[in-house]
């Protein structure tokens, strides 16, 4: 921190490398108490009424043209496959009937070989992914390797159970490389956190399952891989009202990720019919 | 109108603000209307309010909620300030902002805010956010009770989208600034909540 520097403040004694460690922490927190996020439930008000998840739905709801909506994500999809992990989302937000935005960017890249994708309340992922990231940041820094996609995954849903029944809503996907080879997890608003090899989440995700249900084959080669997940999400985007705007994809490597692409999903709807080819 | 007993501390009173962010400039638009359910309360509140570090907020939505998020920014502003020993730049209040609404998760503020102004390198960027506190940067932000018509408007000028001639189009200030104020006539013809006067800021 800055004023650590402008004080002189040096850490340089090895011998107690791992208690000056402990006091660094404990004086970031004395430096400033209400700023520091560590303790997330200081953090986060408690509101003045009983049940926040039934409050919170009555204003969704109109009382009085009072309408609080939160920004609401829709598709996104993720499978494992013989060379890593594709990741695809679309990027269209609404907020109750009203398309908030076309370019939220649904997939959070946590650190260059973990990503997060959002879908529910984009708020809630935001924020909780980014403490997520914190807290790998931190684990690298303490025990000088990365972290596993499983203890990722592991502590954001310990931390989402903390908040089970207030009205979270966010239904992640937390994928990454590390020594056991290509990770995928999901993990939901009510703590659950569940491993498999493909996985979609949001409005628009029974559509999504269809197409790669139908096409997903574990040794499919990387371009293959790619196009099943285009289509999955441009007919996910096609059918779910939604979905849509732009569709972005990710492969996760064992070097770390690589961002694909990220096109108009009316563009390759348009494309897909001229075509008329369906390669399963 | 017949109302269940029960505790109601949100009211929808704001206007409309405009943001549009260029090269070089970021031209913000209000109206000056406050309004609690029909009834006017004001013609000349403006909902642009200025950070210490020559940024802009624009809020709307619940007056109560607007000015305590301004007051409790302020008060982090200089903090940062004073601990960093620099002004805050817009892309870190931004992300300030997003963190300190979230803490309000439960009880949300009940505001539609944007942030403006210019980044580290001196190009136009605005933010905008929900209720509660997710961040997207945008080319251009509407908020209000008018969003819904003047946002297509926007998308239409702005970027060039479904029009005859697509693709983003490039405007000096001075055009951005008349683009605004044009929007905005057409706007109050149809909306209850517009009207009385447009502050804009460049």
């Amino acid at each position: 921190m800055a004023l650590a520097n402008v004080l002189g403040f040096k850490s340089n004694n090895e011998f107690d490398r791992s208690l000056q460690c402990q006091k660094t922490d404990n004086n970031i927190d004395e430096f400033c108490p209400t700023l520091n996020i560590e303790n997330i439930a200081q953090f986060i008000t408690l509101p003045p009424y009983a049940d926040p998840a039934k409050y919170l739905k009555m204003v969704n709801e109109k009382v009085d043209r009072v309408k609080i909506q939160f920004l609401k994500g829709t598709t996104t999809l993720a499978f494992k496959f013989r060379n890593g992990v594709i990741v695809a989302v679309d990027s269209r937000a609404t907020a109750g009937g009203f398309i908030a935005s076309g370019e939220v960017k649904k997939v959070i890249e946590i650190n260059p070989y973990l990503l997060g994708t959002m879908a529910g309340g984009a708020a809630d992922c935001a924020f909780w992914e980014r403490v997520l990231a914190r807290h790998c940041r931190i684990y690298e820094l303490r025990n000088k390797e990365k972290i596993s996609v499983a203890a990722a995954s592991k502590i954001l849903a310990n931390m989402i159970f903390e908040y089970r029944g207030m009205g979270l809503s966010m239904g992640t996907m937390i994928v990454g490389w590390d020594k056991r080879g290509p990770g995928l997890y999901m993990v939901s608003d009510d703590g659950e956190r569940i491993s498999d090899n493909i996985f979609s989440v949001g409005s628009g995700s029974i559509y999504a399952y269809s197409i790669l249900d139908a096409g997903y084959k574990y040794e499919m080669s990387t371009v293959d891989a790619i196009d099943l997940a285009r289509r999955a999400i441009v007919h996910a985007a096609h059918r779910d009202a939604a979905s849509g705007n732009i569709v972005r994809i990710y492969h996760m490597k064992e070097t770390g990720w690589e961002k694909i692409e990220e096109k108009d999903t009316n563009d390759y709807m348009y494309q897909y019919r001229d075509e008329k080819t369906m390669n399963f | 109108m017949v109302k269940e007993h029960g505790w109601y501390p949100y009211e929808f009173q704001s206007g409309t603000t405009v943001a549009v962010a260029g090269d070089d400039y970021v031209v913000v638009a209000s109206d000056t209307r406050l309004t609690e359910n029909h009834a006017i309360l004001s013609r000349t509140h403006s909902n642009v309010y200025k950070m210490h570090n020559n940024s802009l907020l624009l809020s709307t939505g619940f007056l109560g909620d607007v000015l305590t998020l301004k007051k409790t920014l302020e008060g982090r502003i200089k903090t940062y300030e004073y601990t960093h020993n620099k002004p805050i730049s817009t892309p870190a209040l931004a992300q300030m902002i997003s963190i300190m609404m979230y803490g309000r998760r439960f009880f949300p503020y009940y505001t539609n805010t944007v942030i403006t102004g210019l980044d580290t390198d001196g190009k136009g960027c605005v933010f905008a956010f929900d209720p509660v506190g997710s961040m997207t940067q945008q080319l251009y932000a509407c908020e209000g009770s008018a969003m819904p018509l003047i946002l297509p408007i926007l998308d239409a000028h702005i970027l060039g989208k479904n029009t005859s001639k697509p693709g983003p189009v490039k405007r000096t200030k001075e055009e951005t600034v008349k683009m605004i104020k044009d929007i905005y006539m057409a706007a109050c013809e149809r909306n209850v909540e517009l009207g009385d006067g447009v502050v804009i800021h460049v």
